[in-house]
């Protein structure tokens, strides 16, 4: 596995519990349904990046701007939860216009039997699991950041 | 270190003691150990006992630090040495009346009891000691005479080292302090059966002699009148001018004009005699650490100093009322004790536990509830009701607003910078320790750690909120 797989073999991991459309996943990994090959660009190492930035940005305003000292915990979980829900909201809406626009392969969209696969709903459950990866890279960089940090050293814990 | 044995005689001594014990516990600097001792016949009075109280609670803190190059931390920093529990006891004062104490009806001749009963009256005679003097420093004098050969005396004088010096606290209008002051002065110079009697009687001494600053009610049942306290002050004035020229070194005196105040309550002694502090007890502590802080000619010609303001008597004190020598004396100390004493009322144990600077220096709530805490309690408890009655008292000393919504609003006549953005009030307090506490190179023992983290961030907050 090199870098560039990172955010998709972790998705991929986490969608073991079957949340989210294998056809979906195809399209993320980058499938191109014009060509039968992964010539697109990899959508996962995308939403990766954002929600490592994002969570980057959060927990340095956290440990070294905000520097709350009355109820630490409490801030550090609704932080927590605050870049889950920006980063199911980025998959969400960013997927869904993609999906609007037709930029999704429509062997991808629909299965054999003319089933729509690809749908809001499923798109919503890709947002859950995007949100779930974007917790645990902030719960990950919490753990570097406060080791550094004048008032939150003991938080989460 | 050298030493600075004082003595506080009578309840004035006790109360000004007690002013010194919190200048001290703030910070207020002093160059020497030293060695309270205070003289009273009345040993349940109420400014004694509470004044004991508060040195032994001050010597607990005092105990758990150390201060080495390394500590920044001035609360507590002079070492206040227990000797005797503070105290020189006056022996056979207890249940019993002056004329008893001096055996005049147990085998004294016929002559020697005409001349007592002419130069003391039936009432001095019949005086029950164990509340004092009450006012009459012609029995005190008498009385006192005996604590020079007390075994707590001779073991002042034995630890008594060359360099050491010595401040009598007193006041001048009352019974004990105006008979002691004297008596201890002549002790100190003229006696030859002391145990290191060649350094006692070159070494350097000061004094300090409060005059009336306050009166009290007019009672019949007692016997203190505030009507003859400027007779008294000018009698022993006219005394101190003939007989103690060239004794001391350095002479304080202070005052108020007690005539426009309020008056006291009435009590001789015991345990209800606890008058309200009074800015003038704390001019008088200034007055130590004046001595202290200076050095004087062992035989030199005797200084004499007095302290002045410019007040209405109506008017309440505060520090921008001082001139700069004395606002640089007390304000900053005075001003960052009281914030820490504000944080300890304002913010609760749960909150204190969940700060960083609590959990990275062993301050949990073993630590809250430990002795070296309560004692610590106890001390910022009484400063804060030591200010409270200097403002209620006239002259009024009111330096701090009593309920200020904000935490470094406390100080009258200085606004508090403001910032927009940023935190504020009790949280500001708490991120400046934690910034302290981040600045530690060495972990500390939790004691030290808890003082150096208080000073440093009360000083920091001093000069970022108050600009002093």
């Amino acid at each position: 596995m090199n870098l560039s797989e990172i955010a998709g073999t972790v998705c991929d991991f986490i969608n073991r519990l079957g949340l989210y459309s294998q056809p979906l996943s195809l399209y993320l990994w980058g499938y191109d349904c014009s060509t039968g090959e992964y010539s697109l660009p990899i959508l996962y190492n995308l939403y990766g990046f954002i929600a490592l930035v994002v969570a980057l940005v959060l927990a340095a305003i956290y440990y070294y701007a905000w520097k709350p000292v009355r109820r630490q915990r409490m801030w550090w979980f609704v932080l927590l939860g605050a870049n889950g829900l920006v980063q199911w909201c980025v998959a969400y809406f960013c997927l869904t216009a993609r999906l609007d626009a037709g930029r999704i392969g429509e062997c991808l969209v629909f299965n054999d039997s003319g089933t729509q696969v690809i749908d809001r709903a499923d798109i919503a459950m890709f947002g859950v699991v995007n949100a779930v990866v974007a917790m645990l890279l902030f719960f990950v960089l919490s753990l570097v950041f406060k080791s550094f940090s004048s008032t939150c050293r003991h938080y989460p814990f | 270190m050298s030493k600075l044995y004082v003595f506080g005689i009578g309840g004035t001594g006790a109360r000004v003691l007690r002013s010194l014990t919190h200048l001290l516990a703030c910070g207020v600097a002093c160059r020497d150990t030293v060695v309270p001792v205070l003289i009273d016949p009345d040993v349940s009075n109420g400014d004694l006992s509470r004044t004991v109280t508060l040195m032994q609670h001050y010597a607990s803190v005092r105990g758990s630090l150390s201060f080495g190059n390394d500590t920044s931390s001035r609360f507590f920093a002079t070492e206040l040495m227990e000797i005797g529990h503070f105290r020189l006891p006056v022996q056979d004062t207890q249940d019993l009346v002056f004329k008893d104490f001096m055996a005049v009806d147990q085998g004294m001749s016929r002559p020697s009891q005409a001349l007592l009963h002419m130069l003391f009256s039936e009432r001095n005679m019949q005086a029950d000691m164990s509340v004092g003097f009450k006012g009459n420093p012609n029995m005190g004098i008498i009385v006192l005479n005996q604590f020079a050969t007390t075994p707590e005396f001779i073991d002042l004088a034995n630890i008594f080292q060359q360099d050491d010096r010595v401040f009598i606290v007193s006041s001048i209008f009352g019974g004990t302090g105006a008979s002691g002051f004297p008596l201890l002065l002549n002790t100190l110079r003229d006696n030859h059966t002391l145990p290191n009697f060649g350094l006692l009687n070159e070494a350097v001494v000061g004094a300090v002699s409060v005059l009336p600053y306050f009166k009290v009610k007019a009672t019949e049942s007692s016997s203190i009148e505030s009507d003859a306290f400027i007779a008294k002050t000018r009698s022993a004035l006219a005394y101190y001018d003939k007989n103690l020229q060239g004794k001391l070194q350095a002479m304080y005196y202070i005052g108020d004009n007690a005539t426009a105040h309020r008056s006291y309550p009435n009590i001789e002694g015991g345990r209800e005699q606890r008058n309200n502090a009074h800015l003038v007890e704390l001019l008088a502590a200034l007055a130590v650490l004046d001595f202290a802080n200076h050095d004087f000619q062992p035989h030199g010609k005797t200084v004499y100093k007095e302290f002045g303001m410019e007040v209405d008597k109506e008017q309440t004190v505060i520090f921008g009322n001082f001139a700069a020598t004395t606002r640089n004396i007390l304000r900053r100390p005075l001003t960052q004790a009281m914030l820490m004493a504000n944080y300890m009322d304002n913010v609760g144990l749960d909150l204190r536990l969940a700060q960083q600077w609590s959990r990275d220096n062993g301050l949990g709530a073993t630590f809250f509830a430990g002795d070296f805490f309560g004692h610590l309690q106890a001390c910022l408890k009484d400063y804060v009701a030591w200010l409270h009655e200097m403002e209620d008292n006239q002259l009024s000393f009111a330096p701090f607003e009593r309920n200020a919504q904000d935490a470094f609003a406390i100080v009258r006549g200085v606004t508090p910078a403001r910032s927009f953005l940023g935190k504020k009030n009790y949280q500001l307090f708490d991120a400046t320790l934690d910034d302290v506490s981040r600045s530690f190179k060495k972990r500390p023992s939790p004691e030290r750690a808890f003082m150096e983290l208080f000073s440093a961030a009360t000083a920091k907050l001093v000069a970022q909120k108050l600009k002093y």
